[in-house]
């Protein structure tokens, strides 16, 4: 239940301020969120990672209409289908490490 | 110990924030900063555009007078409608930035040697190079001469901020995505930007010489062989405006005073490309099948994605016009209105002189003008250079100009540094508007530099040309090669007066044409030199002195002809030279039956252009086993051509590092076996050989077009060449309401995810066009993508 509703917290902080701030935000949402979360550094890793990954994921697939897919893959070499996940991937892996570093920042031993 | 895992990983973490926030170089290949840019609501992901679903946009500005529309048709074409000239052009601004800012942005760079600042580093010695050759400092000096004309200034200055209007309102998200994947922001524009546009366009189409190369020649070969490898007038060339003139050179024809200088290294500096130029023609109504006259006009430029041109419409309560132009500068350059239609080719005059400094002191700081001593001054030029610190070069300037190459006594004279004595930037302003050609030949009275071969018909059955510049009054040879320093009456001596520029209005042969050749015969009062094309002239007037009942149908397939004089006139010779053991090759059967055709399928066309080169670089190996060391000019083809003709004994063709005495069919029958030998078994056809593409203008291969498969040659009518060639073609029928056909490689807009971006790259490449009509209401324009409404 707790990893559900950090998931939701990131998630629903993520989509709200990314709009405003930088794309970095993600960092302290995450580190925050799991600090006061009280669950295990995998658990934060894993709801961190996911919350921005879908988040970025379903925003990709929001705002391109199909050709940013085709150029990010030309110049990235990579398909045009991954190039969304690799998006994706890129911002969960930020949100996951801090929202890691956020559980363990706390020294709380939960187990 | 769990902290300190967690103090590790939010250091990992914030590590990995720094790399993913800023660009990368990993060996040469920059990274862009990964986190900025793929960011879902600010990077590139925001520059996705739909093809169909665009919005109709309301602003408001203090700076016009009344309600401005700008309607988009079915193919992104902005029909401005304003109730004045001033609204329309701070409309254009507003567009031309709205789809090709970061054009606007690098072309303004480039001049001014601002690139390292974007690109970093490998760009320092370019931009240190442009700075040397004084574009800024030309650009300065243009501005100081348009505010001499107040109403003309003020067009630029609606431009301008037509164009701030647009880019004050971007947040970080809506810039363009090249913004985003080199980290940089746009910056305010002024009206130097569009005299540095301006400047860039000058340093292409008025950027040649060769002095140092020309004096180096004369010193090897000494001044009668010089004679026979660079001889100046083709004989058999038809000038842009062929003799008799009737007017006198009021000075003494003296000859030009010349420096006896020791072989001295070129100075590097870029160069445009050599097969910079364009062809127009103009048929009178006598000679077309409507009875009224047609115009065509195809710019040969480097073809870049976006391309050089923007297709527009303006409308006022005054005047109905459109065509093209360059965005960064106010005006339609190529077009038509409801009267008349015009268009430019460039002139090649050299209007860029190197003068010899006499130093007085070791420090170089002083030097000898007219008996006297006199001070450079200098110019800080101080370049920024991302992720470095900045670089400062103290450029020196002296009475002729700047000291381009520290290591060398030469300053330049060159006009582009002039402030124009006119009003030369409404020229494409006030051009638009005419209804008659007396209107606008005033209109376009003040153009200065870069020169150009102005085209107009009109439907009152007049067509005209004319050599528009301010054309320096040379002595004769005055500038070819390196000029003496020391007296200041070794500059030019003055400026041919503007009417007795090349020019003439409805010939009887009821045609006028220009291709970048020679203006005018040799008989022309006035001196002058250049770089010309020897071809392409010729060609435009023997088709067009043949043809009748002319129709916009045949100009258009004109435009596409790939037929080639040189090859006509060589291969025959080169066939007969050749020995008689290789008649039977399988290239000679080929070439045999060819039609001097550059189709993009011709294989013939491929033996011809490699044997050539190989027999022009064989005859000339004085010159072109000399060129790694010696900078020497190249030797003119017509020159080989014409030797081949009439001179097959010349001794230029002995080899010289060779016992034997070699003779001109020696010559060509080697060329023949080394062509074959390069080409080999698996011959391609010219279209390969000739591998045309369109680069984007910071050549990433994603927003890049690749795939052509084109004829043409530099020399033939289709100039097309690599990546360089007809960046518009254009034919306007002038009827009574006249109509116009007309196609660029490329697309309006400069998103390379906008559906707009090369969507006439193919079209364009199979010879067809868009039909362009004048549509003087908003409401006749059907299917229009969408409306941008300014308000006052």
């Amino acid at each position: 239940m707790k990893t559900i509703s950090t998931f939701l917290i990131i998630a629903a902080a993520t989509l709200l301020l990314s709009i405003y701030l930088p794309w970095w935000v993600i960092a302290p949402i995450s580190l925050a969120a799991c600090y006061f979360a009280q669950l295990s550094w995998a658990k934060s890793f894993f709801a961190s990672f996911l919350a921005v990954f879908l988040v970025w994921l379903g925003s990709v697939y929001f705002f391109d209409y199909g050709t940013i897919r085709n150029i990010v893959g030309d110049l990235f070499s990579m398909t045009a289908d991954a190039t969304p996940f690799f998006t994706a991937a890129l911002g969960g892996l930020v949100s996951g490490i801090f929202g890691a570093a956020g559980t363990l920042l706390k020294s709380i031993d939960i187990g | 110990m769990r902290k300190i895992t967690g103090l590790s990983l939010l250091l990992v973490g914030l590590i990995l924030v720094y790399i993913l926030e800023h660009s990368w170089k990993i060996g040469n290949n920059p990274l862009p900063p990964l986190g900025k840019l793929l960011n879902p609501y600010t990077g590139i992901w925001q520059n996705s555009e739909d093809k169909v679903d665009y919005k109709d946009i309301n602003l408001k500005s203090k700076f016009i007078k009344n309600e401005i529309k700008i309607v988009f048709d079915d193919r992104m074409v902005p029909h401005i409608y304003a109730q004045n000239i001033e609204d329309a052009l701070f409309a254009q601004g507003y567009i031309e930035a709205y789809h090709r800012l970061f054009q606007m942005d690098i072309s303004t760079r480039s001049p001014d040697g601002r690139l390292a600042e974007v690109f970093g580093e490998s760009f320092l010695e370019y931009d240190k190079k442009q700075r040397r050759l004084g574009l800024g400092f030309a650009a300065d000096n243009a501005v100081e001469g348009w505010k001499k004309f107040p109403d003309a200034y003020k067009l630029v200055e609606q431009y301008s901020r037509g164009v701030n209007h647009f880019i004050d309102q971007l947040s970080p998200a809506d810039y363009p995505m090249e913004y985003k994947l080199l980290d940089f922001a746009p910056t305010e524009w002024t009206q130097r930007h569009c005299a540095l546009h301006l400047k860039a366009m000058t340093q292409t189409l008025a950027g040649y010489e060769e002095d140092i190369e020309f004096s180096n020649a004369i010193k090897l070969f000494g001044a009668s062989d010089f004679e026979i490898i660079y001889p100046e007038h083709n004989l058999k060339d038809v000038p842009v405006i062929p003799g008799p003139y009737d007017f006198a050179n009021p000075r003494k024809a003296l000859a030009a005073n010349t420096v006896a200088s020791k072989i001295i290294a070129g100075i590097e500096r870029p160069r445009s490309n050599p097969g910079v130029g364009s062809n127009n023609w103009a048929v009178a109504g006598s000679k077309t099948a409507s009875g009224t006259p047609i115009l065509a006009n195809d710019p040969h430029l480097g073809l870049t994605l976006p391309s050089a041109w923007y297709e527009i419409a303006i409308t006022t309560p005054t005047f109905s016009a459109r065509g093209v132009s360059l965005p960064g500068q106010p005006g339609i350059m190529i077009g038509f209105n409801e009267h008349i239609a015009w268009g430019e080719t460039n002139v090649g005059h050299d209007v860029m002189d190197y003068h010899q400094i006499h130093w007085l002191d070791s420090g170089h700081t002083t030097y000898a003008l007219d008996g006297k001593k006199k001070k450079v001054t200098y110019r800080v030029e101080s370049i920024k250079v991302k992720d470095k610190v900045e670089v400062i070069d103290s450029v020196k300037y002296t009475f002729w100009g700047p000291v381009v190459d520290d290591d060398k006594d030469l300053a330049l004279r060159w006009l582009a540094h002039d402030a124009a004595t006119g009003p030369e930037i409404q020229t494409f302003v006030k051009g638009m508007q005419c209804r008659n050609y007396d209107e606008y030949l005033d209109a376009t009275s003040g153009f200065y530099c870069p020169f150009q071969n102005f085209i107009y018909a009109d439907n009152h059955d007049e067509i005209a040309l004319r050599v528009n510049g301010n054309i320096p009054l040379k002595r004769k040879g005055q500038g070819r090669l390196i000029s003496p320093g020391k007296l200041s009456k070794d500059d030019w001596q003055g400026f041919i007066p503007r009417n007795q520029n090349p020019q003439v209005r409805s010939p009887k042969k009821g045609f006028v044409t220009s291709a970048n050749q020679w203006s005018t015969s040799p008989d022309y009062p006035y001196y002058y030199n250049g770089s010309f094309e020897p071809y392409r002239g010729r060609i435009t007037n023997r088709l067009l002195a043949e043809m009748d009942s002319i129709s916009a149908d045949d100009m258009m397939k004109m435009q596409q002809n790939v037929y080639s004089i040189q090859a006509e006139e060589s291969l025959p010779l080169m066939l007969q030279y050749l020995d008689e053991t290789y008649h039977k090759h399988a290239f000679i059967q080929l070439l045999t039956k060819w039609d001097y055709n550059y189709d993009a399928d011709s294989k013939a066309a491929s033996i011809y252009d490699e044997w050539f080169n190989q027999f022009h670089e064989l005859l000339w190996d004085e010159v072109y086993t000399k060129l790694d060391v010696t900078a020497l000019p190249q030797p003119d083809i017509w020159v080989s051509i014409g030797l081949l003709e009439k001179d097959a004994n010349n001794k230029f063709f002995d080899i010289a590092k060779t016992q034997k005495k070699e003779t001109a069919r020696d010559i060509v029958t080697q060329a023949f076996v080394k062509s074959v030998a390069k080409l080999g078994r698996d011959l391609p056809e010219w279209s390969k050989v000739k591998n045309a593409q369109i680069p984007h203008l910071t050549r990433l291969p994603a927003f890049s077009y690749s795939k052509l498969s084109i004829g043409g040659h530099k020399h033939s009518i289709n100039a097309m060449q690599q990546s360089f060639g007809p960046s518009w073609r254009m034919v306007i029928e002038l009827t009574e309401k006249p109509v116009g056909y007309g196609i660029y490689p490329g697309g309006q807009s400069g998103n390379p995810a906008s559906a707009y971006y090369k969507n006439n790259v193919e079209k364009w490449a199979t010879g067809q066009y868009d039909k362009l009509t004048i549509i003087t209401k908003p409401e006749g324009i059907a299917d229009a993508l969408f409306k941008i409404t300014i308000k006052p």
